[in-house]
């Protein structure tokens, strides 16, 4: 065959995979094919609820759904990875407090006024956006202008072993103070074999900084005074440090620093501890008929010290991305996963006792879910009483309870976990580790244009 | 002038797959370069991305956290790298026998190569080196004592014992290679001549197979130095920065951090290092060898 010839055909090949290449996606464009969100979400127990009934929206709707369950680090890290550099991976986000009036402001994620606007009336009264929690619907806003619905909402609560306690002769107060959550532990360590208290210790500005900052609230510690300046070495927030390792020291589990919120449930999911302070939402799985410990856990509000109403306030929220290519799906989709009639199929389906917590007020008024749910007032108490706007003793410029509602807070929450668990573990004096702590402080307030003073000329830290 | 005609087509037709390992291979190092010369913070899409020269260099070498970080991946290079290879003789010579089960003892001493970095992470965290549901909290209880803290205070010695345990299997493959083709000569003749088998080891067996070692070595320089997912699975790179290593230095930098003009600096002081390590590796060994001849 000659060169000519060959080409000829090289030739022709091509253009008849060009033809029939369009014409499959003319094809395809006629047989309109549905719209797929993908929805990316974090691996807890309600959010796989959510997922096992999802087959429910897409049956009503036609649109089907892809997850992509990630850990909460992981989660956050791509999702803010995907929104940051506008990769437009995901239609839908999971996400919380702390990123949704941060993403708002910068137009990460789609306003849902307009949209809830474009309602039609009676959709809308279906909905009762008014029936979400003001300290939630607060929390998910920017400028007055709301970013996400709320999934499910949570504060933190002791939970302890109630027959552990009758054994002891103890009885647990409704408003504890932290010196009464240590004496417990240290008195029933060992009891059945069990941790006097479990608590968070894996570094990560999510896993064990959220039950921490609330220890540190409650000691009258801040991050940063209301200038900016970083405050770790103030003597409320050493003894914050040093009150959090004694109490694990004393009475908590083993090497610490490895257990997240994962570990933290499953230790008391299996009766391996007396005590826990944790997310609110845990309540659920400790009733879940899975549950060793179902039946015999009390409940008490977040302990307070020199500051009381110390519980922290999240929603793991759903939210649209601006880059997403199907907002009005994805509008359907969260109104449909946050709406009372999905609470309602939970209900039914799952079990009241794991309906999402947290976010509707109707959800505690319902008598299926109130008899299902002990814990329900205490829930409801912790949420509403949350001061996620003014949230330690003395004043500070910052938003938020468990955190600091800046954006370099990922960055400096990480970094100062890091050095409570190495504090925790023994690695580094207490000294050293809030000194590190201050520096990245000090960094971060500088940097980003927080802190207006001058460096000193010699720039000793 | 035929010939010239073919020479130039000949050149003409490996242009494209030139031109595409180029890009493929150059473009990410001059993007890593371009970005190390930015202030661009993602979280902060108000401050924008601006030029800001060296200034990312200067803040990595006046930092103390990254000399840690540079400490710290000596140790666990030169460490695992030197357990590795010892442990690499001694089975390599183990394996070297006939013995009866021979070959499923080499698929058990071969097997943790082939389990992934984050599975053999995972493995390790929660099954067995758990203080509440591991091994470790198992035999702790059982025997009375405090579990061991491996990812606290000894997270360092943790990371070398993981990188040890997956990276041995690579070097018994290359050391027992190079036994197993010594020729059976050289050894009978030193057996005639009397020779012990700890000199028949240090003065026959490892200088004939000293090209064999320094090929695992120097593989497994890159190797360890590029360890990732242990460290992301397991210790996090802490407490602290107690356990990171360059790459996760600029993982952490870039995704925890969202700091990518910082992180880029971070990668290319790693691949300068990297590239100097392997250098001066290389070196030693050659120069061992010319001695030796």
């Amino acid at each position: 065959m000659t060169r000519s010839a060959v080409c000829k055909a090289v030739l022709l090949l091509a253009c008849s995979l060009a033809t029939h290449r369009g014409a499959f996606a003319a094809g395809a464009r006629e047989g309109a094919t549905p719209v797929r969100l993908t929805v990316a979400t974090v691996n807890n127990p309600d959010m796989g609820i959510m997922q096992r009934l999802s087959g429910e929206f897409t049956a009503a709707t036609g649109i089907q759904l892809s997850f992509v369950v990630l850990p909460e680090n992981e989660l956050r890290q791509k999702v803010t990875e995907d929104v940051g550099l506008g990769s437009g991976r995901y239609d839908v986000v999971t996400i919380g407090t702390y990123d949704t009036p941060i993403w708002g402001k910068n137009r990460w994620l789609i306003s849902l006024e307009p949209l809830f606007a474009r309602m039609s009336a009676a959709n809308r009264d279906a909905y009762a956006r008014e029936d979400i929690l003001p300290t939630i619907r607060a929390a998910l806003s920017y400028n007055g202008e709301q970013f996400a619905l709320p999934f499910y909402g949570e504060s933190s609560m002791v939970f302890y072993r109630k027959d552990l306690f009758a054994r002891a002769g103890l009885t647990m107060p409704r408003e504890p103070t932290w010196k009464q959550i240590h004496d417990f532990a240290v008195k029933l360590r060992g009891l059945d074999g069990c941790y006097g208290i479990v608590l968070r210790g894996l570094p990560g500005w999510g896993e064990a900084l959220a039950p921490f900052n609330t220890v540190v609230n409650a000691f009258g510690g801040r991050w940063f005074d209301e200038s900016w300046r970083p405050a770790f070495g103030e003597p409320a927030m050493a003894e914050a440090w040093r009150f959090y390792k004694r109490l694990l020291n004393d009475a908590g589990e083993p090497n610490p620093t490895t257990d997240g919120y994962t570990e933290c449930l499953a230790i008391m999911q299996s009766g391996k501890a007396a005590l826990w302070y944790d997310a609110t939402v845990s309540a659920s799985a400790l009733e879940a008929p899975d549950s060793k410990v179902a039946g015999r856990i009390g409940y008490a509000l977040a302990p307070s010290a020199r500051r009381g109403n110390t519980g922290w306030l999240w929603a793991w929220s759903l939210g649209i991305e601006s880059s997403s290519r199907h907002p009005a799906e994805a509008f359907r989709f969260i109104t449909w996963a946050t709406d009372r009639k999905y609470i309602t199929l939970v209900g039914r389906r799952v079990g009241w006792a794991q309906v999402p917590p947290g976010t509707r007020a109707s959800t505690y008024s319902n008598p299926d879910y109130q008899a299902a749910a002990p814990f329900a007032g205490m829930v409801l108490r912790s949420i509403q009483d949350a001061d996620y706007e003014r949230p330690t003793l003395l004043p500070v410029p910052y938003k938020g309870i468990q955190y600091v509602s800046i954006p370099e807070f990922q960055s400096l929450g990480e970094a100062v976990s890091q050095q409570l668990a190495a504090y925790i573990s023994g690695q580094k004096p207490l000294e050293q580790a809030l000194a590190d702590s201050q520096a990245a402080a000090l960094k971060v307030a500088r940097d980003g244009g927080y802190l207006k003073e001058r460096p000193p000329a010699s720039h000793t830290q | 002038m035929h010939d010239e005609l073919r020479r130039r087509r000949s050149r003409l037709l490996s242009l494209p797959a030139i031109i595409v390992v180029a890009v493929v291979t150059q473009a990410p190092i001059l993007a890593t370069l371009g970005l190390s010369l930015v202030r661009w913070i993602v979280v902060r899409p108000d401050l924008g991305i601006t030029f800001i020269g060296l200034d990312n260099y200067a803040d990595i070498f006046t930092s103390r956290d990254f000399y840690e970080v540079v400490l710290n991946t000596v140790v666990i290079t030169v460490a695992s790298l030197a357990i590795c290879t010892v442990l690499g003789i001694l089975f390599g010579l183990m394996l070297n026998r006939d013995f009866p089960g021979v070959n499923i003892v080499r698929t058990l001493i071969i097997s943790p190569f082939f389990v992934m970095d984050a599975v053999a992470g995972i493995v390790w965290r929660t099954i067995i080196l758990n203080s509440s549901f591991g091994w470790n909290g198992y035999f702790a209880t059982l025997f009375g004592v405090k579990p061991f803290d491996f990812f606290g205070v000894h997270s360092l010695l943790t990371i070398v014992i993981l990188i040890v345990w997956q990276w041995t299997p690579f070097f018994v493959l290359i050391i027992l290679a190079g036994f197993q083709n010594i020729e059976p000569e050289i050894m009978d003749s030193a057996r005639v001549d009397g020779t012990g088998w700890l000199r028949e080891l240090l003065f026959i067996r490892l200088p004939v197979i000293m090209n064999h070692i320094e090929v695992a070595v120097l593989l497994g320089l890159i190797f360890v130095l590029k360890v990732f997912g242990l460290i992301f699975v397991t210790t996090r790179g802490g407490p602290g920065y107690s356990s990171s290593n360059l790459p996760y230095y600029v993982y952490r930098t870039a995704f925890l951090g969202w700091d990518v003009g910082h992180a880029a600096a971070v990668a290319v002081v790693t691949v300068v290092v990297t590239l100097l390590a392997i250098m001066a590796l290389f070196r030693w060994f050659r120069r061992r060898v010319t001695e030796a001849a």
